[in-house]
């Protein structure tokens, strides 16, 4: 991965969450994964489509405490993941 | 397919084949039973490459990849490779212990992750785990074997609930005592206690395996299906 670039990735994992949610236009950043009838395999899912998309590793990163997956907002999701990207491209030495 | 050179693994690699499969046929050390294995296959026009995968060294990866540029994706996948380093419990070494459980269950683990991450964009996809009766019921001097195979029912049943979503089965079956190269040193004497009076065919065990992967099992997931000719029921 060249230079970290928080937007690209963020629109990115929105743009998924828009394509895997059964209706598109309830994912708002305050809608729960719950909300969207989303659950923890479409985080998974997500984050293997940044890997695909960056060239990098997040999948098997340990995750910090936070809230259950279900209760992740879109806002949360995108935070959470946007970081992954972000850590696995400073560890790749990109 | 794991273990595809020998015993359940040949039988069910040339099983699916017949079902217009192609087959990915992993081995271990025996290359020419392998070969062997692909060519039977190809004579009766179907399709097979043979590669060398050690579930042990992290390599999976990397050879599944090998397989996916070879053959296409892989749309099924059959957790068959087993090793046994039996010993009671009081005199195993830690490295029996563990080269079972690596070979046996980590293994599996590692290379379903691999696969999943196909079949999940896919939304479809097979896998089969070949686990045993010893996973279910005791089996003197086999903590280990028995251990990982009781660990593939579970990885089994978890993996279906994780993963059903996306439309893909994860079942397992559990055969008792197969005519194969591992049970060649046991007592047949110990047929009275089948109620069939006979050990299974590696074949009989590839048909189970042959059904989870064919579209009629459809609606089965987490499920493991005992081919033991009633040895524990």
């Amino acid at each position: 991965m060249a230079e970290f670039d928080r937007e690209r990735v963020e629109a990115k994992i929105l743009e998924t969450i828009k394509e895997f949610a059964a209706d598109p236009s309830a994912v708002t950043l305050d809608a729960t994964l719950e909300d969207l009838d989303m659950g923890s395999l479409d985080v998974v899912e997500i984050a293997q489509v940044l890997e695909d998309e960056f060239d990098v590793e997040i999948l098997g990163q340990e995750r910090e405490d936070g809230p259950p997956p279900q209760a992740m907002t879109v806002g949360d999701v995108i935070e959470d993941l946007a970081k992954h990207v972000e850590r696995a491209g400073v560890l790749a030495g990109g | 397919m794991t273990g595809g050179s020998r015993g359940i693994g040949a039988a069910t690699a040339r099983a699916l084949a017949d079902d217009g499969w192609p087959v990915a046929i992993a081995y271990h050390s025996n290359e020419s039973a392998a070969e062997e294995v692909r060519a039977a296959i190809e004579e009766r026009g179907g399709t097979a490459r043979t590669f060398q995968l050690d579930l042990c060294d992290g390599a999976a990866d990397e050879i599944f990849s090998t397989v996916e540029e070879s053959l296409g994706p892989v749309e099924a996948l059959v957790n068959n490779a087993g090793i046994t380093a039996d010993n009671l419990t009081l005199g195993m070494s830690d490295d029996q212990w563990s080269r079972v459980i690596e070979t046996n269950l980590s293994g599996v683990f590692r290379l379903t992750r691999r696969a999943l991450r196909k079949m999940v964009r896919a939304r479809s996809g097979r896998i089969v785990n070949v686990s045993s009766i010893a996973g279910i019921r005791a089996s003197a001097g086999q903590s280990n074997y028995s251990a990982a195979k009781a660990g593939l029912i579970a990885l089994t049943r978890t993996l279906a609930a994780e993963v059903g979503q996306r439309k893909i089965t994860v079942n397992a079956v559990a055969p008792g005592l197969i005519e194969t190269e591992m049970t060649a040193d046991i007592d047949r004497e110990v047929t009275r206690h089948i109620p069939l009076r006979r050990f299974g065919h590696p074949e009989e065990v590839a048909e189970c395996v042959r059904f989870l992967v064919s579209p009629a099992a459809s609606y089965v997931n987490g499920a493991t299906l005992v081919v033991d000719g009633g040895l524990s029921s």
